[in-house]
């Protein structure tokens, strides 16, 4: 009922465009993110099997796809795409269970065919962190052979977001376009996508190494392989401060971003191996903290102007 | 027990008064509880291109309908574990007749009328002994109780009759209790079944092959195939079928453990179509709906998408921001459609 008594003001805010632009959210974040996810994964693919220049390849791939993982909706779900992208949670070490077996099977397992067919956990990113940063990208062949499926992932992507799908956000309720009835369920879709990347980076980014005060799980961090995980919370504030900014009029939202990206540039833990340390523990803390009230803060702003009430029946349980 | 017998005499009791009937009402094909974007609940009645052609008001916000085979008359159930049901005149908007649970009973929001209209079944919950229980009203004696039979299982939920009045229940196997609302009191042992209860005896029970999948709602095909929803108690990322097929005598066939990650284990509405062996679930928490062909699914995505419904030629859906999907196009609606879409008879 809360919800909806907020409504009256909104419903007449939502007549501005300037309340919730999707052209703009498509033109100048959504496709520009996807088209550098395609073309760093590219140039990963395209470097030459040196360690030393693949890690810094890599590097670049894996923060593409850190500002670019909140954009699920469409051609990164389909066909399972952002998982084979990066196979992460992987609560089994399944990447490593995979990728031995890769190695196991030889060459002939590495061709473009047999790769996307392998399982999803032995390929993209999560695959490859591994074989760049800690097996001096041995053996090469392995190494290309994932670089190249990860790049035609991508390039799936780019071309499924370009061949169809933006132009299916700009024309809600066109013929046969179910998914998209009306622009505001566009722009929904998209502030859903800013929700669910800051929830991401709060709980699974933030929360999995934080584990509990009496069980910190430094382990478990994302990209600690890399040494990314930290930038990867920061591209990925980055690059979800940019959706705020081009979706909506949503000033509240863009300096608690801020606020949480200037945590993030002040903490010196880059793969939050303090959590088991209380200190430094305090300081990862109060960065999933200012995540979530830019969360909460983007809810209410945001969320009130497209009068989006989440989970009428997803939440009911009946 | 109910017997034929005591059909006929139920049948018999009262004098016919001219009702009005759902041609009266503009031939709606569906039925479908909201809520109104000022927080009011209400029942609509929708045609088969998804517009309105009536609207009634309700209390509190509803699970789901039965619709009376003839009469403009709708049951609309409170939410488990809600004691109350609303006999609605869809043509005038008054209540008719107000059903409370027995004492020791409530209603868990699904109920079926049979015997061309002159009984009401209910499911409902013992919750002293936690046996699921079928409650039967008279609905010419102005929906008097008639009698109550066991479920067959614990927590019954969605009940449909076949062709030959068999009554099929989903035994969804969750123990609740009023005094804890939905908290789930029997997790570890729960399992649940489906039930076929011919003139009050069960007839036939199946169960899956994995326990922890709780059976809520079903559709049955016009040869009597049974296909059921699922709702997981595992993790919601741990790969379980989303929709079970069962034919009596034969066996169960389950799909979707693909999907089941993108759709948190959590099936909302299941409805065959109306042409060719298609099966349609919804599943709200992942944002889409899935449709079995054969043996494929394919996905069909609408935010908080959950009513689904058989129509002459296809399916039907509703969802949470007031779209209605048919087979002659999609409509949007100032309100948020609630959990099911009840399909008038075709």
């Amino acid at each position: 009922m809360k919800l909806f008594a907020i409504l009256p003001c909104a419903v007449a805010v939502l007549t501005s465009p300037a309340v919730a632009d999707v052209d703009a959210a498509l033109d100048r974040h959504v496709l520009p993110r996807i088209d550098d996810l395609a073309a760093e994964t590219r140039a990963l693919a395209d470097t030459p099997c040196d360690a030393g220049q693949l890690r810094a390849a890599f590097d670049d791939a894996a923060l593409a796809w850190s500002a670019a993982s909140h954009l699920t909706l469409g051609p990164a779900e389909e066909n399972g795409r952002a998982r084979a992208i990066l196979f992460w949670p992987d609560e089994r070490d399944s990447t490593g269970r995979g990728l031995r077996l890769l190695m196991q099977q030889g060459a002939d397992a590495w061709t473009p065919d047999a790769i996307a067919r392998a399982s999803v956990a032995a390929r993209g990113l999560g695959a490859l962190e591994r074989l760049i940063h800690e097996d001096d990208a041995q053996p090469c062949a392995l190494t290309l052979a994932l670089s190249d499926d990860l790049a035609a992932t991508a390039a799936a992507i780019r071309d499924g977001w370009h061949d169809g799908f933006a132009d299916m956000m700009r024309t809600p309720g066109g013929p046969g376009n179910t998914r998209f009835l009306t622009e505001s369920e566009a722009a929904a879709a998209l502030f859903t996508a800013l929700l669910a990347g800051l929830e991401y980076t709060a709980d699974t980014r933030l929360g999995r190494p934080l584990g509990t005060f009496d069980d910190p799980r430094p382990a478990r961090a994302e990209y600690r392989r890399s040494g990314l995980s930290l930038d990867s919370v920061q591209a990925a504030l980055v690059s979800l401060r940019e959706l705020a900014a081009t979706l909506a009029d949503a000033p509240r939202t863009l300096e608690a971003l801020d606020r949480a990206i200037a945590t993030t540039e002040d903490l010196d833990d880059p793969v939050f191996a303090g959590v088991a340390d209380p200190q430094a523990r305090f300081r990862v803390e109060t960065l999933q903290t200012a995540v979530r009230e830019a969360r909460n803060i983007a809810a209410t702003e945001i969320g009130a102007a497209l009068g989006v009430s989440a989970g009428f029946n997803s939440a009911d349980g009946d | 027990m109910l017997s034929r017998r005591r059909f006929l005499v139920a049948g018999g009791a009262a004098a016919a008064v001219p009702t009005p009937t759902w041609a009266d009402l503009g031939k709606p094909a569906f039925l479908a509880a909201a809520r109104e974007a000022d927080g009011d609940f209400a029942l609509f009645g929708l045609d088969d291109t998804g517009a309105l052609t009536f609207r009634v008001p309700l209390p509190q916000r509803g699970h789901a309908a039965a619709a009376h085979p003839h009469r403009a008359e709708a049951v609309a159930f409170a939410r488990r574990p809600g004691t109350f049901a609303l006999v609605i005149d869809c043509a005038s908007g008054q209540v008719l007749h107000r059903l409370s649970a027995p004492e020791g009973r409530h209603f868990y929001g699904h109920g079926v009328f049979i015997d061309d209209g002159r009984i009401l079944a209910t499911t409902e919950n013992d919750f002293a002994t936690g046996d699921g229980r079928i409650g039967f009203w008279d609905v010419r004696a102005g929906y008097a109780r008639l009698d109550e039979i066991p479920s067959g299982g614990i927590g019954p939920h969605e009940i449909i009759r076949l062709s030959d009045d068999t009554l099929v229940v989903a035994n969804g196997g969750i123990r609740t209790h009023p005094d804890s609302g939905r908290e789930k009191l029997n997790i570890d042992t729960i399992r649940p079944n489906l039930t076929y209860i011919r003139a009050g005896q069960v007839i036939e029970t199946v169960e899956l092959s994995d326990p922890k999948l709780s059976i809520r709602h079903i559709a049955a095909h016009p040869d009597g195939t049974i296909a059921m929803g699922l709702q997981s108690q595992r993790d919601p990322d741990a790969p379980v079928a989303l929709l079970a097929v069962h034919r009596r005598g034969r066996l169960l066939r389950t799909f979707g453990a693909e999907m089941s990650g993108v759709c948190r284990g959590y099936v909302g509405s299941v409805a065959w179509a109306g042409t060719g062996r298609r099966i349609a679930i919804t599943a709200p928490r992942g944002n889409r709906a899935a449709i079995l062909t054969d043996d494929t699914f394919e996905t069909l995505h609408r935010p908080d998408i959950c009513g689904v419904a058989m129509t002459r030629s296809g399916l039907a859906f509703t969802d949470g921001t007031g779209g209605v999907l048919t087979d002659h196009g999609a409509r949007k609606h100032p309100v948020a459609w609630d959990n099911h879409l009840v399909a008038l008879a075709v």
